[in-house]
C-alpha cells in the first residue's frame, strides 16, 4: 500500500479524525483511546480512566497500537486500565532479544530498536522502565536523550512538525503555521498561514476556501 | 492489534474504492486519507467486508495501516457516531467569531439571478447601527481568540467609508484584547481600485473574491451596470491587473454557471490566461447557479441539472488546473459547517437585522433578531438554523461523502419550498457525482501516476 495521505506522518497524526483507537478488554468492554501530541488518555462509557505510564505517555499511534498488539487490557473497578502479559505462541517478535534480556513482561522491549541503541540498563527492561519507550522516539536517537522535540511543541529543527505537515492545523507549508501564527484552522489571522496560500489550499477544489469564506458556497 | 484482532473488521462506510490505470485507490472521507493498493492489497480490503474474513495470516503492518487510515474499523464501532461527534464539536467550538457585514444591501450592478433580486432595498448602514454593530461583536467576543470578518452585500464597496470605520474599531479592539483578526469581501470588482484595495489591505483584507461569468461577451451581457446597462468586464479585468501588482493579496475569481453561459467556460480560462501571465494570487472556480429564493425563481428554466453540471466542472477544473488557474487537492472535508450551521456565526444586514445565512439577508421575515433590540437575538429563531442536522437525513446518513459534505446547505433543506426548477432536487455538492474522477485528477496531477501508466502515455504519443 503507498500512501498518498495517510493520517500520520512520522507517527503524528496530522488531520483527519482525532485517531482513537478502540481496544477490547478481556470482559469484552470497549476502552477509547484517543493519541494527542501530549500523550494518550482513554475513556470507558463516556468517562475518563486511568492509564498505565506505558500507555499514557504515548503521542505516535504507531507505538500504542505496538503495544495494543503485544498485551491485553484489563479494566480494573471501571477506572483504571491494566496491560496483561499476552498468551501467546513463540513468534518472531517474542523469540528474539526478549528472553536473553530477561524483559519482564510480555511487551518485549525489542519491539522498539531504540530501546536498545539506547542501552537501557536494568535487567528487568520493560516498557515500565525504559524512557526510550516513554518518549516513544521515532528516531534513531531517543527522543528522551538526545532530540529537543517534545510532541509538537519543540522549537528546534529536528522536531516532525517542521519537516512535515504540522499536525496540529494541517499546514502544507513548509513552515508550520502554528509557529509563527495562530492556527489557521481555527481562524488565524497570521499571515504565515498555509490556509491563505492559494489556490485553496484548504480545500484544493472548487469552492472558496472555508477558512476564508466560512458561508455559503452557492453565494453569487 | 490483538485486542481486536480477535473480533471482525469492517471495511469503513466511508471509503471510495476506485480503480486508477492497474491499481487502485481508496480514500476515506472521515479521515481524509489516501492510498493506492495493488489488486492483493485491494482483495484483502475488500474480503475484510466478506463476512467471515480470514484475518489471521494478514500482515500485522498492514493491518495497522488499513486502521490507521480508518480504510477499516471493528464491526462493534458506529462510524456516524464518531462523525456526529465532530461535527458537533465544530459546531460548538467556541474560539472563533464569525461575522458577515453587509454596510449596504445596495448594488451598483442589476444581475437577472441574483438571489436577492433586483429591487434591492436602497442605503447604508447608519451610524448608530454600526455602533451597535461594536457593541455586539464585542460582546460575542468574550473569550473568543480570533474574529474572522466577510465584507458582503448589496456591493460593500459602495460603502467603503463604514467598512473602515468599522474595521478600524474592530481592529484596534482585538488589537488591544490579543484576538486574532482576519478579514475578506465579496464584491463585483468594479469599483476595486489600487486606491480601494490598499485601504482594504491596511484593514487586514486578505483574500478577495470577484465574479466573472465568463469571456467577456457574455459577461458584459449578464452582469452590466445597474445605471448605464453598460459591460463591466474590462473594468474588472483592469481593476485586478492594477491593484495585483502593489498588494499582495489574494483574488478568487468565481463563475456563476447556467444554461446562459456553460458552454463558454472554455473561453473564461482563455481569456484569463491572456490577461494573467502570472498566476499568483489568483485562482478559479466555478459555482452552479441555484433559484434558491422567491426573488430569483424566474431563472428556473436555465439552472443546470446537478449531475450534469458536476461533468462539465470537472473538464474545466482540469484546464484550469493545467493553466495555473486553480488548484486540485484531496476533497475538502466539512463543507456544510458554515457560518450558518455554527453557534458563532452571525449575519448582520444594514438596519441590523440578523441572519444565519446569507441567503435570507432580503427577507426580514427569515431573521434571528435585531442587534438593536435587546436581547438581540430570538432563541426559537436561531435553534431552527443550529437544530438541523444531516445525520437526521436519509440521503445524507448513508452517503459516503457525508464527512465531507455535512448536508452542504442546510438553508437548502430548511427552505426547500424557496427552491425552483432543478434547484429544487439535491444540492448534493459535485463532489458527490464526480468524486471518482476528481480523485483521478487530484492523483495526476500530483504525479501519482504508477511507472506503467507513463510507459503506456509514452507509447502512445510514440505510435501517434
Amino acid at each position: 500500500m503507498k500512501e498518498i495521505k495517510g493520517a500520520d506522518v512520522n507517527g503524528y497524526i496530522t488531520g483527519g479524525l482525532d485517531l482513537t483507537v478502540r481496544a477490547r478488554t478481556v470482559n469484552d468492554e470497549i476502552i477509547a483511546l484517543t493519541v494527542t501530541p501530549d500523550g494518550t488518555n482513554a475513556m470507558f462509557s463516556g468517562v475518563e480512566i486511568t492509564l498505565p505510564d506505558e500507555i499514557r505517555h504515548i503521542d505516535r499511534i504507531v507505538d500504542l497500537l505496538d503495544i495494543l498488539k503485544n498485551c491485553r487490557v484489563e479494566l480494573l473497578d471501571g477506572k483504571a486500565l491494566q496491560l496483561l502479559p499476552l498468551e501467546r505462541q513463540v513468534g518472531l517478535r517474542a523469540a528474539g532479544g526478549c528472553n536473553s534480556q530477561g524483559c519482564a513482561t510480555a511487551a518485549c522491549t525489542t519491539n522498539y530498536p531504540n530501546c536498545n541503541a539506547e542501552a537501557c540498563a536494568g535487567a528487568a527492561c520493560s516498557p515500565d522502565v525504559s524512557p526510550c519507550f516513554a518518549e516513544a522516539c521515532a528516531a534513531n536517537a531517543c527522543a528522551a536523550l538526545a532530540s529537543p522535540c517534545n510532541g509538537l511543541l519543540c522549537s528546534a529543527k529536528l522536531c516532525a512538525a517542521d519537516a512535515a505537515p504540522c499536525a496540529t492545523v494541517g499546514c502544507v507549508a513548509a513552515a508550520c503555521a502554528a509557529a509563527s501564527a495562530p492556527c489557521a484552522a481555527a481562524g488565524c489571522a497570521g499571515k504565515a498561514c498555509a490556509v491563505d496560500v492559494i489556490p485553496c489550499v484548504g480545500d484544493g477544489q472548487l469552492g472558496p476556501c472555508l477558512v476564508n469564506f466560512p458561508y455559503c458556497p452557492f453565494i453569487l | 492489534m490483538n485486542t481486536t484482532r480477535t473480533g471482525t473488521y469492517k471495511p469503513s462506510q466511508y471509503n471510495t474504492l476506485i480503480s486508477y490505470w492497474d491499481e487502485f485507490v481508496v480514500y476515506n472521507s472521515l479521515s481524509g486519507c489516501l492510498s493506492l493498493l495493488n489488486a492483493e492489497e485491494r482483495t484483502a480490503l475488500e474480503d475484510i467486508g466478506g463476512g467471515n474474513p480470514d484475518i489471521g495470516g494478514m500482515d500485522d503492518d498492514f493491518l495497522d495501516r488499513l486502521l490507521i487510515n480508518n480504510y477499516v474499523v471493528p464491526t462493534d464501532i458506529d462510524e456516524r457516531v464518531i462523525l456526529q461527534e465532530k461535527y458537533l464539536n465544530m459546531q460548538n467550538e467556541g474560539s472563533t467569531l464569525t461575522m458577515t457585514i453587509l454596510p449596504t444591501l445596495s448594488c451598483n450592478f442589476q444581475c437577472d439571478y441574483c438571489f436577492q433580486g433586483t429591487n434591492k432595498t436602497g442605503g447604508v448602514m447608519a451610524d448608530d447601527v454600526q455602533d451597535a454593530v461594536i457593541a455586539f461583536v464585542k460582546e460575542k467576543l468574550a473569550g473568543k481568540k480570533s474574529l474572522h470578518i466577510t465584507w458582503f452585500g448589496g456591493e460593500p464597496t459602495l460603502a467603503m467609508d463604514i467598512i473602515k470605520r468599522i474595521s478600524d474599531r474592530l481592529i484596534a479592539y482585538c488589537d488591544k484584547n490579543n484576538i486574532a483578526y482576519q478579514a475578506a469581501i465579496i464584491t463585483n470588482g468594479y469599483l476595486l481600485t489600487p486606491e480601494c484595495v490598499g485601504e482594504l489591505y491596511v484593514r487586514r483584507v486578505r483574500t478577495i473574491q470577484i465574479t466573472l461569468d465568463g469571456p467577456s461577451r457574455i459577461h458584459d451581457a449578464i452582469r452590466y451596470l445597474k445605471s448605464s446597462k453598460a459591460g463591466t468586464f474590462s473594468q474588472i479585468i483592469g481593476n485586478i491587473s492594477a491593484y495585483r501588482s502593489e498588494f499582495p493579496i489574494h483574488t478568487t475569481i468565481r463563475a456563476n454557471i447556467d444554461a446562459n453561459n456553460n458552454d463558454l467556460c472554455d473561453e473564461l480560462i482563455d481569456e484569463m490566461n491572456a490577461v494573467f501571465q502570472s498566476k499568483e494570487n489568483i485562482s478559479l472556480y466555478f459555482s452552479l447557479i441555484h433559484a434558491s429564493t422567491k426573488e430569483c425563481n424566474h431563472i428556473a428554466e436555465s439552472v443546470l441539472d446537478g449531475q450534469t453540471y458536476a461533468g462539465m466542472e470537472t473538464i474545466w477544473l482540469k484546464k484550469a488546473v493545467n493553466s495555473g488557474l486553480s488548484g486540485i487537492d484531496l476533497p475538502i472535508q466539512n463543507m456544510g459547517m458554515c457560518g450558518a450551521s455554527k453557534n458563532n456565526g452571525y449575519v448582520i444586514v444594514p438596519n441590523g437585522d440578523l441572519h444565519k445565512c446569507w441567503e435570507t439577508v432580503s427577507r426580514s421575515e427569515y431573521r434571528i433578531g435585531n442587534i438593536c433590540d435587546s436581547p438581540s437575538i430570538h432563541p426559537d429563531a436561531v435553534s431552527k438554523w443550529l437544530d438541523w442536522s444531516p445525520f437526521a437525513e436519509e440521503e445524507c446518513r448513508e452517503c459516503a461523502i457525508l464527512p465531507n459534505c455535512l448536508g452542504f446547505c442546510r438553508y437548502h433543506f430548511i427552505y426547500k419550498e424557496n427552491y425552483s426548477g432543478h434547484s429544487k432536487e439535491s444540492m448534493c455538492p459535485s463532489l458527490k457525482y464526480q468524486i471518482s474522477e476528481r480523485l483521478r485528477l487530484y492523483l495526476d496531477t500530483h504525479n501519482h501516476r504508477p511507472e506503467k501508466a507513463a510507459v503506456v502515455e509514452k507509447n502512445w504519443r510514440d505510435c501517434t
